[in-house]
């Protein structure tokens, strides 16, 4: 007997959302800066490039110069978080990593961080993807996987273009194998539930707060 | 898996990933449907064991009480000569859904079946050492509690509040059951049935295993 066709179920599943950017009013102004950007040093996670995350606070997207791409940003963040039917998040802090050739940065998550970005301002051709880690593949030990689906891949990658902005859960795992290209720049940034802002007085919502920085 | 970047500016993409596979059939018109029913119906209430108040309430096949040694046994209750070609027509759901999941194939093993009438329930649990799992329902009362599904991501989610109920943001789902109906999952995926409301639930519950040791 061949019954119908079954009903099936993507049930649980992880929305990571992804815009090009690709020609942003800023895009110029933020590779300037980078490139030129003196509080840089070595990352734990981050081989073979420079990182500005030295101090863990940082607040590379609130310089003045950049608050439409922060708006920017802000304005995928807000349409993610409705999407996904979570609370609005703010971006809190933000960086940069750069890498070289062979450059990798090591499977990590985002802690104390609601959703989060990485946008990628320049990224030459053959720059690696932004390697996503199923959060499901502790659970398969018993598995035997012959053939790579939907429902069983252990990874995603997510191509690295300039412009192109990935959202996704902060708890997600996410690395960088060796990247193939001379150049790879990334800002990334983290998430605070907007309702907790009036409890971290250093993130900014420029939507509504005038800039304070004297950075023109 | 490769995302695809959508060219134009501005343009936005959204991916689904890493969702978990759970697959409905209907089995309802099935030949064997009725036999089955008489089968586990036949089985008197002194055969069967209840669950243990951890587990759940209800009667089950799982472990019954042989009259002829007078002891207790385990028995596979898809292996039943007569069941032969139910079985193998569950089997081919199993075959599709391996498929589908892109693993090797899994062969029913152990399999039992449940009797829960009004208040039983059975409590939130997942099938170790089996690949897929499943629950066939050959007859249900209307409004019989539906099987349950627990995220398996509800775990990492700690630092979000869910405002408005997504399929990203769901950490259950309910399957209610019909007659006929056979519902497929990862064994590993946590699940449990709420407390029945009807007089009639019947389940045939079965894990499945590899046949080959490495792929």
């Amino acid at each position: 007997m061949r019954p119908p066709e079954p009903y099936h179920v993507g049930a649980f599943p992880t929305l990571v959302s992804t815009w090009n950017l690709k020609g942003h009013p800023c895009e110029e102004i933020v590779i300037d800066m980078i490139e030129n950007w003196k509080d840089v040093g070595q990352h734990r996670l981050v081989k073979g490039g420079d990182s500005s995350y030295i101090t863990g606070d940082e607040q590379f997207l609130g310089d003045k110069r950049l608050v439409d791409l922060w708006k920017t940003m802000q304005s995928c963040c807000d349409t993610y978080t409705e999407e996904a039917g979570i609370d609005y998040a703010l971006i809190s802090t933000s960086w940069f990593n750069t890498l070289g050739q062979g450059g990798t940065v090591e499977a990590h998550r985002h802690e104390r961080s609601v959703i989060s970005g990485a946008y990628y301002p320049y990224a030459e051709e053959g720059s690696n993807p932004l390697m996503l880690e199923s959060p499901l593949q502790a659970l398969r030990m018993n598995d035997c996987i012959i053939k790579s689906t939907n429902f069983n891949r252990y990874d995603m990658d997510v191509p690295v273009h300039q412009g192109v902005l990935v959202i996704f859960p902060s708890w997600l795992k996410h690395y960088v194998k060796p990247n193939d290209s001379k150049k790879r720049y990334v800002i990334s940034f983290n998430t605070i539930r907007l309702a907790d802002r009036g409890y971290i007085k250093t993130v900014k919502d420029y939507r509504i707060e005038k800039h304070e920085s004297n950075n023109t | 898996m490769k995302a695809t970047i959508p060219e134009e500016q501005f343009r936005k993409a959204d991916y689904l990933l890493f969702p978990t596979l759970v697959q409905v059939w209907n089995l309802e018109d099935h030949a064997d449907q009725k036999l089955v029913v008489e089968t586990m119906e036949s089985f008197s209430d002194e055969t069967l064991m209840k669950w243990p108040v951890d587990i759940g309430k209800g009667k089950t096949s799982s472990r019954y009480f042989d009259v002829v040694s007078k002891t207790h046994k385990t028995a596979n209750f898809l292996d039943r000569e007569e069941f032969k070609i139910i079985k193998q027509d569950i089997q081919n759901c199993v075959d599709e859904y391996c498929m589908t999941c892109g693993l090797e194939q899994a062969v029913i093993a152990k399999s039992w079946f449940n009797i829960q009438e009004e208040d039983g329930h059975v409590n939130e649990h997942r099938h170790e050492l089996s690949i897929v799992s499943g629950a066939y329902y050959p007859y249900c009362d209307k409004d019989s509690a539906p099987i349950v599904f627990t995220s398996p991501v509800l775990g990492p989610k700690m630092a979000e509040v869910h405002n408005n109920a997504t399929e990203f943001t769901a950490d259950k789902m309910e399957f209610v059951p019909k007659t006929g109906m056979l519902v497929l999952f990862p064994s590993w995926l946590y699940h449990r049935s709420l407390y029945n409301k009807s007089k009639k639930r019947l389940t045939i519950s079965f894990n499945t295993h590899h046949i080959k040791v490495d792929k």
